[in-house]
């Protein structure tokens, strides 16, 4: 009788035999899948750190860009402007507030990114700017 | 009954050494594909490795030079520091690691970085990170908020 692969698992000592090769194959091709799993699940988190990293470098930019909108308000209202959460026109997603001397980001409430401002006559110059992960090395 | 099997259903000392002869072959074939596949596993991932360390050193020069102010780079290029209001931090490779050092203590931010250079061109910043033969290059404008 000739038996079909994967179908062997019988009583019989021919059946036997056949089924022993069967299942390791049967063995070999589980720990294949499982390193093919295993890599796959590496290089989904790998393209998702470099994912994270690239929208982390494009925030950085339109953080930026907020800054530079504050800055530029602050320069046409003159010194003595303040505002409180004022939404970005350059991403609406971020706000801004202005004391006297710093300028807060915020998104989501969170602040991001703050900035220390000075006077010096009618020319604003900004002294210092920290994010999240710069702020630990500058205290 | 191409060896002439016996009537009691055993097998011939032919058949039997021809078996586990074709069984080895098949075994080693196995496992030597299996043996590369591992080999590519280990080598993929030693290579997802490198790259993220790569990432972390080149996110770190990025947020550092592009924050802080009087960007310097000194030794023939294999260190830059800049200043972070009131602290100095310097960045230079030592011994197959990236360090940042920072109050007199430096930290690794990139394990297997066999060499880095730093340099100016036209204001901006070139970080070139070596890890083997693999180099990483990021370019920024230093102390761009500094106004």
């Amino acid at each position: 009788m000739r038996s079909t692969p994967f179908r062997s698992f019988r009583g019989t000592s021919k059946g036997e035999e056949k089924g022993s090769i069967e299942l390791a194959v049967c063995i070999m091709l589980t720990a294949a899948a499982i390193v093919v799993i295993l890599l796959s699940q590496e290089i989904t988190f790998h393209v998702r750190t470099i994912n994270a990293y690239l929208r982390e470098y494009q925030e950085e930019y339109t953080r930026e860009g907020v800054l530079i909108e504050a800055v530029a308000l602050l320069e046409e209202k003159g010194e003595g402007f303040v505002a409180t959460n004022l939404p970005s026109s350059f991403a609406p997603s971020y706000a801004f507030t202005i004391t006297s001397d710093t300028i807060t980001l915020t998104k989501d409430r969170e602040v991001v990114l703050r900035a220390g401002i000075r006077w010096e006559g009618k020319k604003l110059s900004v002294v210092y700017v920290e994010n999240n992960f710069v702020r630990p090395f500058s205290q | 009954m191409l060896f002439g099997r016996s009537r009691n259903g055993g097998f011939l000392l032919l058949e039997a050494l021809l078996s586990i002869t074709i069984g080895i072959i098949i075994i080693c074939g196995a496992l030597g594909v299996f043996a590369q596949c591992i080999r590519l596993f280990s080598l993929t991932l030693e290579r997802i490795e490198e790259k993220e360390q790569a990432l972390s050193a080149l996110y770190t020069v990025f947020h550092l030079a592009r924050y802080g102010d009087n960007a310097v780079v000194s030794e023939g290029g294999r260190r830059f520091s800049v200043r972070l209001r009131s602290a100095t931090l310097s960045v230079y490779a030592l011994r197959g690691s990236l360090l940042l050092a920072h109050k007199g203590t430096a930290n690794p931010i990139a394990e297997g970085c066999t060499g880095v250079a730093f340099s100016f061109l036209q204001h901006s910043l070139t970080a070139r990170i070596s890890f083997g033969n693999e180099v990483y290059t990021l370019q920024v404008l230093p102390g761009y908020f500094k106004r």
